[in-house]
């Protein structure tokens, strides 16, 4: 038999057909959240004349957005048929989990900072209606401008410990998403809330016994080394939620 | 090709579903699986495509264990299972994206196909309906040239003249380095094209053999005399008479099979 296909590495066909069954919704998505945080932004600077507090809002809508993507990921395998369709690709596990997961994590990451200037333009196009004159928005533009030399550790331990809890979010939604294909963000939100309630009971209980039995005194030194220990932890768990979803999508069956 | 031994499996701890099965496959076969409902036809072909994992026994297909799901080996298999869902895009775009995963792919004879169920190639998948997207999906299975093809229920959905088309164009893609094996209860659709049969219950398997020596050994017939009928192997009432199955007297008795009255001929209990 003639082949007339050149071959290509599996791993860039993988992602070509994803691309390619996806693209309506990564269409939707892309217009939602950007076409959205711009309407955000020029409503923002309609209703108030400092509307920066608007950004607080859209941390939290990305946060939402991103947990919402990364609950979507392995959302085809829901059904038997989009199991069999999955399953019998040709191709290793980690070539199928790979490119889903970084196009829901990853992009969503990218998505979110671009959300942010799309934001700023919907800000500036409202100071302009409403109030007839362009307003430089500096706020964003000294963010992005912040070089790492110019924090001190209390700044980078407070970066390194959102990283870490974001991308245990993340971990978190896209496990579900593997082990729970229908209804998973409801699931997954579930059983993130029951975490949040766990750490914070463990947390009361743990300053409880510092505080009643304990005569050292804690430092900030020791405060500090406490939640360098913490991200470390939380780093280790995203590894493992993530290896935890690829292992389910290896393990799967019709 | 295909070796399955002595595998089990259930869904439920209560009672397994297949229970010690064994059966090869042999290369350039064209064979039919027949069996009751809930017999586990569609349960043997998702082990036999590494969808499911045998709790017991052994399956290898080509020195490759189904199960590991390697990537060689779900290039060398295809499924069209009885329901499944094509993306909404042009039939061209879906070509483009998938058969990179089949070395032997075909384009010439996705289109030899294509016109033999009558499809235009420049279709879009989200606009068919579901006979049309079967056949589309069959052509495209066919012209991957994998060594293994497996179709659940093929004729379901299609009108006569597709199940025409369809008896066609399996003849026409069958070679010696290549197996299908399908899946159905609609033996009318089937019976000209196989030349082997495996017929199951839970149990295992009731006959595995091929169309030539089962007509070197059963005759069959239809006869309006009730004595005859009485004493074949087994005779099934239809209008008019009965279909009745004997045993081969002599060459010049060999008949075409019929695989309705065979079928229920093992599955009252026949053994060969």
């Amino acid at each position: 038999m003639e082949s007339t296909i050149q071959r290509e590495s599996t791993l860039l066909l993988i992602i070509k057909k994803i691309i390619c069954e996806k693209k309506k919704s990564f269409l939707y998505t892309l217009a939602g959240l950007l076409g959205g945080t711009t309407v955000l932004g020029f409503w923002a600077a309609w209703i108030s004349s400092e509307p920066t507090w608007i950004y607080g809002i859209l941390v939290f809508l990305c946060g939402l957005a991103c947990a919402l993507v990364a609950s979507m990921t392995f959302s085809e395998t829901s059904t038997k048929e989009g199991r069999i369709a999955f399953l019998m690709t040709p191709g290793t596990s980690m070539e199928k989990y790979l490119p889903r997961v970084v196009f829901s994590v990853v992009g969503m990451i990218i998505l979110s900072y671009l959300s942010f200037w799309t934001t700023t333009v919907g800000l500036e196009l409202g100071n302009l209606v409403t109030r007839k004159e362009f307003i430089p928005v500096s706020f964003l533009t000294n963010f992005f401008t912040i070089s790492l030399n110019s924090l001190n550790n209390e700044q980078i331990l407070g970066i390194v410990i959102l990283i870490a809890l974001f991308f245990f979010m993340e971990g978190l939604y896209v496990c579900g998403s593997a082990l729970w294909p229908k209804k998973s963000f409801l699931k997954t939100t579930g059983v993130f809330i029951a975490i949040q309630w766990a750490i914070s009971i463990i947390g009361v209980i743990i300053s409880s016994v510092i505080d009643w039995h304990l005569t050292y005194h804690i430092t900030e030194r020791d405060v500090e080394l406490f939640l360098w220990i913490v991200a470390a932890f939380f780093f280790i768990l995203d590894f493992l939620l993530f290896y935890a979803a690829y292992h389910r999508i290896k393990k799967l069956t019709v | 090709m295909l070796r399955i031994e002595h595998i089990s499996f259930s869904y439920s701890k209560r009672e397994p579903l297949i229970y010690d099965f064994s059966m090869d496959l042999k290369q350039g076969s064209v064979c039919g699986l027949l069996g009751k409902n809930g017999a586990g036809k569609s349960t043997l072909l998702y082990l036999i495509c590494g969808l499911l994992r045998p709790q017991s026994g052994i399956i290898s297909f080509n020195g490759m264990t189904p199960a590991e799901r390697r990537k060689d080996f779900l290039a060398d298999i295809f499924i069209v299972p009885e329901e499944f869902s094509l993306p909404a895009v042009e039939l061209e775009e879906y070509v483009r994206i998938n058969a990179p995963f089949y070395p032997n792919f075909n384009n010439e004879q996705l289109a030899h196909y294509l016109e033999i169920f009558e499809l235009d190639r420049h279709l879009h998948l989200g606009q068919l309906s579901m006979g049309q997207k079967k056949k589309a999906y069959i052509a495209f299975a066919m012209a991957c040239n994998t060594s293994l093809l497996i179709l659940d229920e093929p004729t379901n959905g299609l009108d006569i003249s597709s199940k025409r088309n369809f008896r066609r164009a399996v003849a026409e893609c069958m070679t010696d380095e290549k197996s299908i094996l399908i899946s159905t209860h609609q033996v009318y659709d089937i019976d000209k094209i196989l030349d082997h049969v495996i017929i199951t219950d839970r149990k295992g398997v009731l006959l595995n053999d091929s169309i030539n020596d089962i007509m070197s050994r059963m005759a069959f017939h239809f006869t309006t005399d009730r004595e005859r009928a009485d004493q074949a192997l087994i005779s099934l009432p239809v209008p008019g008479g009965y279909n009745i199955a004997e045993p081969v007297t002599s060459p010049d008795d060999e008949t075409e099979v019929n695989l309705e009255t065979l079928f229920e001929l093992f599955q009252n209990g026949y053994k060969m």
